[in-house]
C-alpha cells in the first residue's frame, strides 16, 4: 500500500505546472457553480435539462475557446466531455422515467452505463497522470502465495461486478434461446435459466480467481476445507443450498407449479438456492420456504409438473329425468365455458342412485389450478341456468 | 432570483480557497520538486521482474543525481514499449506529460518531430560529451534532440561449458553447429541483420533503403538470403521470433549459442552465473558483422514547469558525466558509456571487450550505411508496414514457405511501396 500512497502523493508534483493547476481550479469552480444551480433549481422552476447542461457547458465552451488561442485546456476539455456523457445518461434516465419505460431500461443505465463511464474516466485519468501499465504492476498484498497486483485486483473486481449484474440477463437470453431451439416448456426454461445463472456465477468467479493469480491447487484445497468447515458451522444453510441444487436438477418443483402449503394452494414463483419463493393465492402473501423442507415433509402438488388441473362438481337431479339428458346438459355447460380446457374434454358421470335423486359428477380441466375455485363457481351457476332452461329439477 | 442563503457563502469561500491553493499556494503543501520520468518495456518482456530490473538500473543514475539534489522526488512511470510514444502524446496533450523520456533515439526524434519532445538546450555544449557518431544519432539538423546515456549493442551469448571457444567467423559458426552445438538466431529483422553484414549485403541493403538506384545490385542480398535458407536446413540452427524465448532457451540449456541484446545480459547472467560467456558476433570472410546497437537516451518532455525543466537537464548532465558513466559501466559491464571521454577498460571484463569489439569495430564500420539500413527496415510514412513485411518474408524464408528469389522480390520491392 505504501507504493500506492507514494504514487498518489507524487501526482501532487503536477501542481507545479501552471497549466495543470489553473485547469483544476477552473474545473472546481465549474463544479461549485453547477452545484449551486442544482440547489437553486430545487426551489425554482428551472428545467432539469438546463440544470444538466449548465455544468458541462460552463466547462467546455471556455475550454474550447481558450484552446483556439493556444491556452492549455486539455484536462478541462476531457473532464467536460466526461461530465457531458454522465449528464446525457442522467437526462436519458429522466426521459425514460417520464415515458414509463423505466422498468426496462433504467436499471441498466444505473447498473452498467454509469459505472462504465466512471471506471473508464478513472482509468483514463490514472493513465494520463502516470501509466496504467505501471500502476497495474504495483503489488498490494499476498494471498495464498499469490502476489496481488493492482491490475489483477481491479480486473477481478470489475469482472465480479459484471458477473453479478449481467449473469441473470445472460442466463435469461441463453435459456430463451434454448427454449426456442428445443421447444421446451416455459417452466423448463425458467429452471434452466437459474441453473445457467448459477453456472455463470460459479465458473466466472473461478476464472476471475485464476486470472488474479490464485493457484488452482490452492483454490481446490481451500474449497475443500471451506466445504468441510461450512458443513459443520453453517449446516442449515448448506443443507438448504444442496437441497436447492438437487431440486433444480431433479426438476420436481418448478416455477409456476402449485403446491399445497398448510392447506393453501401456493404458486412457486422462484426456486432459489437457499429457499423457494411461493405466492399464496388466498392473500397474495409471499412465502419463503427453506428448500430442505421439501425433502423432510410431504408436499402436495396439484400439478406434478403440469399446470392444468382436473376438477369436479357434484350435482343431483330428480329421478324423473333421464340420466343421458342430464349428462348431455352438464357436458354442454362445461364445454361452453371459455376457461375450461377442451382437451382433456369435460365428462359427466352418473355416480349414484340416492334416496330421492340420481347423483352426477362433472369432471373438467382448468389451465390454472388457482382459478379452479372461480371456474367451479361459474360452472355451478351455468348448470343452474341450464337445468332451469331444460326443465331439469336439481335436488339435494 | 436570489440564491438560497446557506450554501452560497461556504461554497464561494471554498471555491476561492481551493482555487487560490491550486493557483498560487500549490507549493505550500508540495514537499519537493518532482521529476516525472517515463520509460518503456517491450510488450513481450513486460513484467514486474523486468520493471524491477530496469528501475534498478535507473536508480543507479538517480542515486548519483540525488547526491547533489536531495530535494528532488523522482517518479518513474513505465509504458508498454510499442505504445510509449502514443501515451506520451496523449499525456502531453493534457499537460501531464513526463519531464524526462527514457527511450531509444528514434522514438525521441519522432516525438520531437510531432512536437511532443523538446530539444536539448543549445547553450549547453553537448559536443563536449558526445563524439560525432553519437551526435549524428542524437541530433536533427545539428540540434541535439536526445541525450544518449547507455549504448547497448548486439553480441553473442553462449554457454561456456558447451562452447569453450566462441566462433569468430561465420564458417566457424557453421563448423560448430556441425559438431553438435545448438545455435539460436533471432528472427527479428534488426537482430538478424548482423548476418547480412558478415555476408557482405549491408551496402546493397542500404542502397535499397536510400532509393539510390532502381537497378540496385542485389547479388549480395541474394547470397545472404541463400545463407539464411541454408542455415534453416541445419539441424542445430533454430530461428526464434521472440528474443525472450531465445534467451530462455539458453538459460534452460536448450541452446548453446545465441545472439543476444546487451541489455539482456544482466538477466541471463543472473540465471546462468559464470557459465555465461559473451563474445562479439562472428564476422564474414571479408566483411564485419552488422550488430544492431541501441542507444538509450534521454528526451525532454514539453509540459515541464521551469523548475522541472531545470531539474531534468541537471539529471541528464549528472547521468552523462564522465565519472558516473565510467563507474556504472565498470559496475554493470553490460553497456558502453556514451560520454566520449570514457575509455573502455577492455582488460577488466570479457563482456566489455565483446561490447567494445561489437560497437567500435563492427558498428562503427557501417556508419555510412546506417541511415539506409534504417530506412530499409522502417520504410517511409507511406509504407508503414515495411518492418512487418521484412519480418514475414524472413520468417517464411526460414520456414521453407518462400524460396530465395521470392524473398528477394519482397525485400527489393521496397521501392514501389515507398514511392508516394
Amino acid at each position: 500500500m505504501n507504493a500506492v500512497l507514494k504514487e498518489l502523493s507524487a501526482w501532487l508534483g503536477y501542481l507545479d505546472r501552471q497549466a495543470v493547476s489553473w485547469q483544476l481550479g477552473f474545473i472546481l469552480l465549474a463544479l461549485i457553480a453547477a452545484t449551486i444551480l442544482h440547489k437553486y433549481r430545487k426551489g425554482h422552476r428551472v428545467s432539469s435539462s438546463l440544470d444538466l447542461l449548465f455544468g458541462p457547458l460552463l466547462l467546455l465552451v471556455p475550454s474550447i475557446l481558450l484552446k483556439l488561442i493556444a491556452v492549455p485546456t486539455g484536462i478541462s476539455t476531457q473532464f467536460g466531455w466526461i461530465w457531458s456523457l454522465w449528464n446525457v445518461v442522467s437526462w436519458l434516465e429522466l426521459k425514460l422515467q417520464k415515458r414509463g419505460n423505466a422498468s426496462r431500461f433504467t436499471p441498466w443505465l444505473g447498473k452498467v452505463v454509469r459505472p462504465t463511464i466512471l471506471v473508464a474516466a478513472i482509468v483514463y485519468f490514472i493513465d494520463r497522470l502516470s501509466s496504467i501499465s505501471s500502476i497495474a504492476l504495483i503489488q498490494v498484498g499476498t494471498i495464498l502465495e499469490a502476489e496481488l497486483a493492482i491490475g489483477n485486483v481491479f480486473v477481478s473486481l470489475v469482472g465480479l461486478y459484471l458477473i453479478f449484474v449481467c449473469s441473470r440477463t445472460i442466463a435469461f437470453m441463453m435459456a430463451w434461446l434454448l427454449q426456442t431451439i428445443l421447444r421446451t416448456k416455459t417452466q423448463s426454461r425458467k429452471l434452466l435459466e437459474q441453473l445457467i445463472q448459477y453456472l455463470i456465477v460459479g465458473i466466472g468467479t473461478l476464472l476471475i480467481a485464476l486470472q488474479a493469480g490464485f493457484n488452482a491447487t490452492a483454490l481446490l484445497w481451500i474449497s475443500g476445507g471451506l466445504s468441510f468447515g461450512l458443513g459443520f458451522s453453517l449446516k442449515e444453510i448448506m443443507t438448504n443450498l444442496l437441497s436447492g441444487i438437487w431440486l433444480l436438477l431433479e426438476g420436481w418443483i418448478q416455477p409456476g407449479e402449485v403446491l399445497m402449503i398448510n392447506g393453501d394452494p401456493c404458486r412457486v414463483t422462484k426456486l432459489g438456492l437457499r429457499a423457494t419463493e411461493l405466492s399464496r393465492s388466498r392473500d397474495d402473501a409471499t412465502l419463503l420456504i427453506p428448500n430442505f423442507t421439501f425433502f423432510t415433509k410431504d408436499a402436495e402438488s396439484f400439478t406434478a409438473g403440469e399446470n392444468d388441473r382436473r376438477e369436479s362438481i357434484h350435482v343431483s337431479a330428480d329421478y324423473q329425468h333421464e340420466p343421458k339428458a342430464v349428462i348431455a346438459v352438464l357436458e354442454q355447460v362445461a364445454k361452453k365455458h371459455q376457461r375450461v380446457l377442451k382437451m382433456p374434454s369435460p365428462k359427466a358421470f352418473a355416480i349414484d342412485f340416492s334416496e330421492s335423486s340420481i347423483d352426477y359428477k362433472l369432471k373438467f380441466s382448468v389451465p390454472n389450478p388457482l382459478e379452479a375455485l372461480t371456474i367451479g363457481s361459474e360452472l355451478r351457476q351455468a348448470i343452474w341456468v341450464a337445468f332451469a332452461d331444460n326443465g331439469i329439477k336439481a335436488t339435494n | 432570483m436570489l440564491l438560497p442563503r446557506r450554501p452560497k457563502i461556504p461554497l464561494v469561500i471554498a471555491a476561492l480557497a481551493i482555487t487560490n491553493l491550486l493557483m498560487g499556494c500549490g507549493k505550500g503543501f508540495q514537499p519537493r520538486n518532482t521529476l516525472f520520468i517515463a520509460y518503456g518495456i517491450d510488450e513481450v518482456n513486460f513484467s514486474k521482474a523486468t520493471k524491477t530490473r530496469i528501475e534498478g538500473r535507473i536508480a543507479e543514475f538517480t542515486e548519483n543525481f540525488k547526491r547533489s539534489h536531495p530535494e528532488v522526488q523522482v517518479v518513474l512511470s513505465v509504458y508498454k514499449g510499442a505504445r510509449i510514444w502514443e501515451d506520451i502524446i496523449r499525456d502531453s496533450k493534457l499537460n501531464l506529460g513526463p519531464d524526462l523520456i527514457i527511450s531509444n533515439e528514434i522514438i525521441i526524434k519522432f516525438l520531437h518531430q510531432e512536437g511532443f519532445a523538446a530539444p536539448l538546450p543549445a547553450q549547453i555544449d553537448w559536443d563536449q560529451t558526445y563524439d560525432p557518431l553519437l551526435k549524428e544519432i542524437a541530433s536533427t539538423d545539428g540540434q541535439y534532440i536526445a541525450a544518449p546515456f547507455l549504448t547497448f549493442t548486439q553480441v553473442a551469448c553462449y554457454n561456456k561449458k558447451t562452447v569453450p571457444s566462441p566462433p569468430q567467423t561465420i564458417p566457424e559458426l557453421e563448423k560448430l553447429t556441425a559438431s553438435g552445438t545448438r545455435v539460436g538466431l533471432s528472427l527479428e529483422p534488426a537482430m538478424l541483420l548482423w548476418t547480412a553484414g558478415s555476408l557482405g549485403a549491408i551496402k546493397e541493403i542500404s542502397a535499397l533503403g536510400l532509393n539510390k538506384s532502381k537497378s540496385a545490385d542485389t547479388k549480395a542480398i541474394h547470397s545472404w538470403l541463400a545463407w539464411l535458407r541454408k542455415a534453416a536446413f541445419y539441424q542445430n540452427i533454430s530461428f526464434f521470433k521472440s528474443y525472450v524465448r531465445l534467451d530462455a532457451s539458453l538459460i534452460n540449456n536448450e541452446l548453446d549459442w545465441i545472439t543476444c541484446r546487451a541489455s539482456e545480459i544482466e538477466k541471463i547472467r543472473n540465471k546462468m552465473g559464470d557459465s555465461l560467456g559473451v563474445s562479439a558476433l562472428p564476422n564474414g570472410a571479408r566483411t564485419a558483422a552488422f550488430p544492431w546497437p541501441s542507444f538509450i537516451s534521454f528526451g525532454l518532455g514539453i509540459n515541464s514547469s521551469p523548475a522541472q525543466r531545470d531539474t531534468a537537464i541537471k539529471y541528464i548532465q549528472s547521468s552523462t558525466n564522465v565519472i558516473i558513466q565510467r563507474q556504472l559501466m565498470l559496475r554493470n559491464a553490460d553497456f558502453l558509456a556514451t560520454n566520449k571521454h570514457v575509455s573502455i577498460p577492455i582488460s577488466s571484463s570479457r563482456t566489455l571487450q565483446a561490447l567494445n569489439t561489437s560497437f567500435n569495430k563492427q558498428v562503427r564500420g557501417y556508419t555510412k550505411e546506417w541511415p539506409g539500413v534504417i530506412d530499409f527496415l522502417s520504410g517511409h510514412k507511406n509504407h508503414p508496414n515495411r518492418y512487418q513485411e521484412v519480418s514475414s518474408a524472413l520468417a517464411d524464408l526460414t520456414s521453407g514457405y518462400l524460396k530465395v528469389d521470392q524473398a528477394l522480390d519482397i525485400l527489393s520491392n521496397f521501392k514501389q511501396g515507398s514511392e508516394p
